[in-house]
């Protein structure tokens, strides 16, 4: 699959599953390269882009015993943003899938 | 490539780019290698499966768009120029709620008077008990709407409030943050109460006045029952 397409709702992803839980950055780029198919540490300059836009933020934490490590969570911000994109784009793949498919009712 | 050639290859395109904090970069880089060694992979395999670090590179400039202090200096005096006017009428705007608000309170202080034939400084002029009682209803109506009027303009004066701060805010950081709602957020079931209890207080007003009017007229027996019973002497 292009590159292109999938670069684009990575962030979406992201956002999606910080909303359900904390991460820190090597669990969400495993989390999500198990899933899609994408070279390893792409994530990380979306992680940051999302962390510029406000979207998300960063704390430390030592809760495993080791190191801290620095966690990622969703602010306020980015979970309103969610919301709204994660309806526009299933509304669209839906409509996607409704052409390729070819069932497509107004026709 | 090992570890250190592939961390020295990002940090040598990062700068190339004008990336800022190349050090927190880097060490969520180091931490994937970390992870990957715990998992048994070679410090090689793992560099391999990594993009290339000029493509890496590329995508924080991307992320990062440096901000030009001047330019940022620039904005923030304009914006506190154009902020100024601007904020003077937002007073005027939040007075205007004080003003329905105190409305409510005084008509709630009139309804009240009115029902209990409470005369405080002789300012409730004189009438018959029923017309009173039902002209005390209707101002009770009348302040329930007004002070629902507050509520909602109190809360639209605050989001509006909100928007200018996250517009200007956005003017300084190059759209760094999505803009917000003119309308507050306010839940479907709470505007639909009060919605309801409005339009109820609404309709209770205007009954309650044209029935004490029409109280007022028979007990006075004229269509002025104000000079009946003289209550502008």
């Amino acid at each position: 699959m292009n590159v292109q397409y999938k670069k684009g709702v990575i962030e979406l992803c992201i956002l999606s599953i910080l909303c359900k839980k904390d991460m820190y950055g090597y669990e969400l780029s495993e989390y999500i390269s198990k899933k899609i198919d994408i070279s390893d540490g792409t994530v990380y300059p979306i992680l940051r882009k999302l962390k510029a836009d406000g979207l998300v933020k960063t704390y430390l934490s030592e809760d495993s015993g080791g190191p801290p490590r620095k966690y990622y969570s969703v602010t306020d911000t980015g979970r309103k943003q969610f919301n709204a994109d994660s309806k526009d784009w299933l509304e669209f793949a839906s409509t996607i899938s409704q052409i390729l498919k070819g069932d497509d009712k107004n026709e | 490539m090992n570890k250190k050639e592939y961390l020295e290859e990002l940090r040598k395109e990062l700068k190339i780019n004008n990336v800022n904090e190349i050090e927190d970069v880097i060490s969520e880089y180091e931490e994937h290698f970390k992870f990957k060694i715990e998992e048994g992979l070679t410090e090689e395999e793992i560099a391999k499966k990594l993009s290339n670090p000029k493509e890496i590179a590329k995508e924080y400039a991307i992320s990062n768009a440096p901000i030009n202090k001047y330019e940022k200096g620039a904005k923030t005096t304009g914006v506190v120029f154009m902020s100024i006017p601007l904020t003077m009428i937002y007073i005027l705007i939040c007075a205007s709620v004080i003003v329905i608000g105190a409305f409510s309170i005084a008509s709630l202080t009139a309804g009240f008077c009115l029902i209990t034939t409470l005369n405080i400084a002789g300012l409730i002029p004189a009438m018959p008990y029923f017309p009173a009682l039902i002209l005390g209803i209707a101002c009770l109506g009348l302040s329930v709407i007004a002070c629902i009027g507050t509520i909602y303009m109190f809360l639209y004066v605050k989001q509006w409030g909100k928007v200018y701060e996250r517009w200007c805010k956005n003017i300084i950081n190059n759209h760094r943050y999505p803009s917000l709602s003119m309308h507050p957020q306010i839940s479907k079931k709470v505007s639909s109460k009060l919605k309801l209890i409005a339009i109820i207080s609404l309709v209770c007003f205007v009954a309650a006045f044209i029935i004490a009017y029409f109280a007022l007229c028979i007990s006075a027996g004229s269509m002025e029952p104000w000079h009946t019973y003289n209550w502008f002497n």
